[in-house]
This record gives structure tokens, sequence and C-alpha cells, in this order.
């Protein structure tokens, strides 16, 4: 079980893989630990106390393990890893988030990472942490590692050969004595009993060069999992690798400089890439406006002439432009100008979009219409719906700030869910109606309740998005398309907040009036209103002054 | 008092003693080497704790990463040291009549019951070196028998010792100092647990039913 667990934990990192039977061997115990002080809120100085006295093995190893944190010798390593990749976290979009469209000058990043590195330092600094004390990486050549004599025997036992005779009456360091002031000295010390040796011979020279190609040229031996870390933006920065944030599922990848398109390669559940999700709805978004995608505006040739009729004549409504008729075949420099370089993703904006600022007052217009919704989850629509509809309402708004779609776009979308809502307002108030005028039959109650208006309300919810689909022209993702997790997320309830009561009926909340003349055609005089025969007393609203 | 067995009851009381005695010697070395190095990453509040905690067993302070050897406590490694060991458990072994104190239905130990306990403990290996423990089993007996109020238990006696007997302890150093310290806590401390702990060990052993027992 520990086993098992182990396997999996250490999949985490290459670095934790590495020094799983050492720094973290006891990784699962950690997790264990870390699990019972959160789940029954103790801490850990409880904890140990409670196995002062072990009565089994699994309190002993938990007492043993907590007594190595409280003197220091160990740290809860499972903690550690859980930081560990906040802090990685906190790195990457510190360094890599910007516009999607837009990959920065390398020394940007550079510069972006120097300033991380060096927020941290002034924190350890000011907060007294000695700076020799924090964790650094080394760098090293095979040779000069600390263990390079036994890393590299065979060569140390040929060059221990060929020394031994000077060797054998050296005098041996007091170890006490080395210190930081005399390294030179103690390293030239070691050094004058090398002076005088030739090159070795041909054969000797080709088996270390044999021995040596074996080794990496560069050992980087970090003092910790932290460094490891750094020591990998590091790399990155000097080997030209850059991250960037797709649009689309909000998660980072390595992106190409040459890559023009923000979106990532990475498989999704929808088992392709987000590039290849979006090309295609792009691509369909284009056949509605009836352009034809750059890929496809390659000339026709005879051969595939007959193959373009058979096109022309399905798609011959959707297109713009006819397709060309059959021609003669292109002069043969011109092919490579249109044909189209297939590894690269297709895009269809030839001119760059320009961004649209949302008013205010469709932001508030938006937040409306959006709570109404909210608060009619499972009336009107589902969760999964709502989730659906609020997706969609991200994505359009998305496509509006990066210029993809145009507000009116926007406004007919919300007017059209501000009707849905009114129509459901009305047809639930018709109900209570209903069940208050009809005569009390408790058994036919439910059925009109629970499962006629789910039907209506999933259809009506099915209409509303086809119809919005239909109204879209370009630009804006189509309904149930991801966006990215931190827009997608719900937003606690906001009620609307009206300083007066003339504002809140001019919003729709106190229409049961107008509503009520409307569809039962009874006005009512003096206030009051009459129902099927039933007479209903609106509140007399009157303003209070100090007259 | 009534014994189930009473040979066993005096053998097993006799190792509680002996054991108290090992454990307390053990872990006198123990906190010594947290002077060596670990002085500022070992809180000597948990090193009490653990010793408390497990009167007869003192492998737990070694979670805390303290070890007893030669290089952590190579001072305590002499033999006149390690005549320590057979003075402590004397100093235990002449309270016994405390456990005169437990009284069962049948009865408190008896006197001879108590004399069987010490011989056993004396026998085991207990040794009053160099008088150096100037309290005696009559002398506790008496004072029990009177009712009169005991002096509490103290390492005046093993302070005593090493003056005079245990040169490289002796001397002034900070470790030394350490150890004269913590030792005059530690005695007191770990007495009155053993203590509890031999009063559980008589319930168990006891023929008597200890569920209302009376504690004078």
């Amino acid at each position: 079980m520990q086993n098992m667990a182990m396997n999996a934990l250490v999949k985490c990192h290459p670095y934790v893989e590495a020094c799983a039977s050492t720094e973290f061997s006891s990784v699962v115990l950690d997790c264990i630990i870390a699990y019972i002080c959160h789940s029954e809120g103790i801490g850990l100085e409880e904890l140990w106390a409670r196995c002062i006295s072990p009565k089994s093995l699994y309190e002993k190893a938990i007492f043993n393990r907590v007594s190595e944190y409280k003197t220091g010798r160990g740290i809860n390593q499972w903690i550690n890893i859980v930081r560990m990749q906040e802090y990685a976290r906190s790195k990457i979009k510190f360094i890599y988030e910007c516009d999607s469209n837009i990959m920065l000058r390398p020394e940007d990043y550079r510069t972006r990472m120097e300033y991380f590195d060096l927020a941290f330092s002034v924190a350890a600094n000011e907060t007294g942490c000695p700076m020799d004390k924090l964790p650094s990486v080394k760098m090293y050549t095979p040779s000069t590692l600390p263990d390079s004599v036994f890393m590299m025997g065979r060569m140390s036992k040929n060059i221990y050969r060929r020394l031994s005779d000077v060797l054998r009456d050296a005098e041996m360091w007091d170890e006490k004595t080395l210190n930081d002031h005399n390294r030179d000295q103690t390293a030239l010390d070691a050094f004058s009993y090398v002076k005088d040796m030739p090159r070795p011979a041909e054969n000797d020279m080709r088996f270390a060069l044999e021995a040596v190609s074996e080794l990496s040229e560069t050992v980087y031996v970090p003092d910790s999992f932290k460094d490891m870390i750094d020591l990998e933006f590091m790399l990155m920065s000097q080997k030209g690798i850059y991250m960037s944030k797709c649009p689309r599922c909000g998660r980072f990848f390595v992106r190409d400089p040459e890559e023009k398109s923000p979106y990532c390669h990475r498989v999704n559940s929808s088992g392709m890439t987000c590039t290849e999700q979006i090309n295609e709805e792009l691509g369909i978004a284009a056949m509605k406006r009836g352009e034809v995608p750059v890929s496809e505006e390659k000339p026709v040739s005879e051969d595939t002439a007959s193959e373009n009729e058979t096109v022309e004549n399905t798609n011959i409504e959707e297109t713009a432009e006819p397709a060309p008729q059959t021609e003669p075949a292109p002069e043969p420099e011109e092919v490579p100008e249109v044909k189209p370089e297939p590894a690269k993703p297709v895009f269809f904006d030839e001119k760059p979009p320009q961004p649209i600022e949302i008013p205010k007052e469709l932001e508030k217009r938006c937040q409306r219409v959006y709570n109404m919704l909210y608060k009619r989850i499972g009336t009107l629509m589902t969760e999964k719906e709502f989730r659906e509809w609020s997706g969609y309402l991200s994505d359009t708004k998305r496509d509006l700030r990066e210029g993809n779609a145009e507000l009116s776009q926007m406004e007919e979308f919300l007017d059209y869910w501000e009707t849905a809502v009114k129509k459901q307002s009305r047809k639930s108030r018709r109900h209570k109606e209903a069940a208050f005028d009809t005569p009390s039959y408790p058994e036919s109650l439910p059925v009109s309740h629970s499962e006629k208006p789910d039907n209506e309300l999933s259809s009506m919810f099915d209409e509303a998005v086809k119809a919005a689909e239909e109204k879209e022209d370009s630009g804006i993702s189509p309904a149930g398309t991801e966006a990215a997790p931190e827009e997608r997320s719900f937003k606690p309830f906001d009620p609307p907040k009206y300083s007066t009561v003339l504002e809140a009926m001019m919003d729709g909340k106190y229409k049961s009036e107008e509503l009520l003349t409307d569809s039962s055609g009874d006005s009512a005089a003096d206030g009051d209103i009459t129902v099927n025969g039933k007479k209903i007393t609106l509140p007399n609203w009157e303003r209070i002054t100090r007259e | 008092m009534d014994f189930i067995n009473e040979a066993a009851a005096v053998n097993g009381l006799a190792d509680e003693i002996v054991k108290g005695g090992v454990c307390l010697f053990n872990a006198v070395k123990y906190i010594y080497s947290i002077a060596e190095e670990s002085f500022y990453t070992v809180s000597i509040k948990d090193a009490f704790k653990i010793v408390l905690n497990n009167i007869t067993d003192t492998d737990s302070l070694t979670a805390l990463g303290l070890r007893i050897d030669g290089e952590s406590c190579g001072e305590m490694m002499g033999e006149e040291y390690e005549k320590v060991l057979p003075l402590m458990v004397y100093s235990l072994a002449v309270r016994i009549p405390v456990l005169k104190n437990l009284r069962g239905a049948s009865g408190p130990m008896t006197d001879d019951q108590l004399y069987k306990v010490y011989n056993a403990v004396m026998a085991k290996g207990a040794e009053n070196y160099k008088d150096a423990v100037t309290e005696s089993f009559m002398e506790i007996k008496y004072l029990v028998r009177k009712g009169k109020r005991l002096p509490p238990y103290n390492a005046d006696w093993f302070k005593t010792y090493i003056y005079t007997s245990v040169p490289a302890l002796s001397e002034i150093t900070n470790k030394n100092m350490f150890l004269l310290g913590f030792a005059d806590v530690l005695f007191a401390m770990f007495y009155s647990c053993l203590e509890e702990e031999l009063f559980e060990k008589i319930k168990e052993y006891s023929a008597d039913d200890f569920g209302e027992s009376i504690e004078i």
C-alpha cells in the first residue's frame, strides 16, 4: 500500500523521484500526518503528545516523524511538495502570463524572472534569513564534483598510479585547519603534487576520452527542491523555451516563438487540442459568414475539377464567392504563394481585430441577467445549463475584448434572455393562479408542477441556445464552449440593489399589476385587481415626506 | 496485602524498580547529550515529556535524534560513572516502604512483603557505592510508619557523587553545568511518576479489588 502511494507520489516531479529513497522517503507518512492534523483539526504538538507512549508501530512511526519535525531534522515533505507546486505556479504566472496574442522579447521574460527572484531575496533578507543558508544550485564539471574521484573511478585509479610516488610522502591535511580563508592555499598545495605531471600516453588519453564522453558536460547540484525548480526556469530562459497561457483552457504550455496560434496543443477531454477546436469553430463561423477559408483557396486543377463541382453543388448557397471554374492549371511559380503551410494552424482574420471596451451599462445589464438566471436555476434551467450559459456569456465578453464580436450581438443575446425570463415569470404566475383557483385535488398538483415545467423549460433553453447560435455572425464561440477556468467559476449571488421603490419597479421587480392586467384582461380600479373573480389589493406606495 | 501470586508480585515490583533506575540512568545520558550539538534544536521540555511518559523505556528519546555514545557523552563513559547505575537503583530501593501508602481491601503491603521487594532489588545489583546515598530503607520505613512527611526525592546524592568521584563531570564546563541543572528537576519528577507506576503495578498483582482504592 505504502509502495503504491509512494510510486504515485514520486511521479509529481523527477527531483522527487530521484530523492524517493532519501529526502522523500517518508512522504507517505507525511501525507498521513498532514491528513490527520487537517481532518481532526489538531496541531503537530497535540499529535505528538498523543503518540508519546506509542502502543503500535503506526503510532511509533508518527511519533518519530513528528519528533524529526520538532528537532529540525526533517520537514513534512508532502506539504513541501504542495507548497512547491504553488511556488512554481506563481512563478510561471509572474513570468509568462501576458496577452496571449503577444510573445514578449526574451529579455522581458528574463527581467520578469530576475524581478521575481530578487523579490524573494528581498523578502528573505528583510526577514533576517541569512542568504548563505538559503538553498542554491552549484554547477560543476564531472571532474570537479565533490565525489568525482569515486564517480570517475577508473580514470582516478590510473592517475593515482602515475602519481603514487609523489603522493606517498605527502603530508595529510588536518580537516580542522581548513577554512574559508585558506581555500586557495589548500588547493594550490594539492596542485603542487601534480604540477610536473606530463600528459598521458595516447592510449590513456583515448581511454579518458571514452570515459569523459559518457558524462554530461555540466553537472548541477541543487541543494533543495526549490532550487531545482529555479534551475528549470533559468535553463528554460537560457535555451529560449517560453510558456504561454492558452486563452481557451487557461493552462500554460510551451509555445514555439514562431507559432502564431495562442492556443495549446494539449489534447483535452473532447479528444482534440484547443488549436484544433478553435480552428474548427472559426471555420464554422466563417462558413456561416460565407467566407472561404484560406486553406481552401487553392486553384483548382483539372484533376480536382469534378470533385469541386460536387462541392459547389452542395455549398453553393453558403459561399459568397463562387468557386473558380475549371481553368487551365496555374503557372508553377504561383503555386507556392497560394498553398498554405499544413503544419501551422489556420487563421481567418487577416487584419488585426480591434478590441472593444464593454460599456459599464452593458456590464451592469449582464450582471442583472446573470443574477436573474442564477435565481432561476432549477426552474428556468438546470445548473449545468446555467454553467453553459455563463460560459457562453464569458466567451462573448472575451470575444468583444479581443475584437472578434460586436456590441449588438451581446445586446441581442441579453435581450433574448431577458424576454425568456419574463416569459417564464408569467408562466409560473399563471401556474400559481391555476393552483389557487382550481378545487383542491392534491393528487393532480404534483404532476403539473414537477413534470411539465421541466420539459418546457429545457426545451426553452435549447431553443434559446439555438437562436443565439443562429444570431452570431462571427467571432463568438458557440454555447457550451469552455472558457478559461477563472472566467467560468460561479460568482456568489449578488442581489440587485435599488435605492428607491420606483427604481425597482422600473427594473421589472413589481410588474405584477401590468402582467395581471394583460393576462386576464380585468383592469382594476383604485389599485385593486380582480383575477378570476377574486380581488387582490395591491400595495399603495406613497412617498413619505417630512411635511 | 493479598497478592494473586506473591512471589511474582515481589519479582515484578523489583523488576519495575530496576527498570526505572536503568531508565533514569539512560535519561540522564540522553539529556546530557543535548548539550553537545542539539542545544538549539532539541527542546529539553520535549525530552522530559518523553521520559516521564515512558518511565521504563527510554528508547523513544532516540526519536529526538539523541544518542549516547563516546562522542556525545564521552565524559559519562568512565568506570566511575558506571557506578551511578547501582546507586540510582539503590536510591529507589530505599524508598520501597512508600508503597505501604497504597491500601487495598486486605490492607497495605506488609513490612515483610516490602522487605522481600527490597531484597529482590538488592539482589539484582543495587548497591550503595561509597555510601553515596544517605537515605536508608529503615529510615524511610520509620518515617512512613510514623506518618511523617518524607523528604522529596532529589539529586543531591548524585551531585555529591559526581563532585567526589567523576572528575570529568565535576569540571566547570557548559555541559556539566547543564547536567547539574537538569538533574535536580528530572530526579524529582521522575520519582513521582515511578511511584504512580509502582502503585499501578501493585494493583495489577493484588488480589484485592481496587475499584474504590484508598491512597493515603
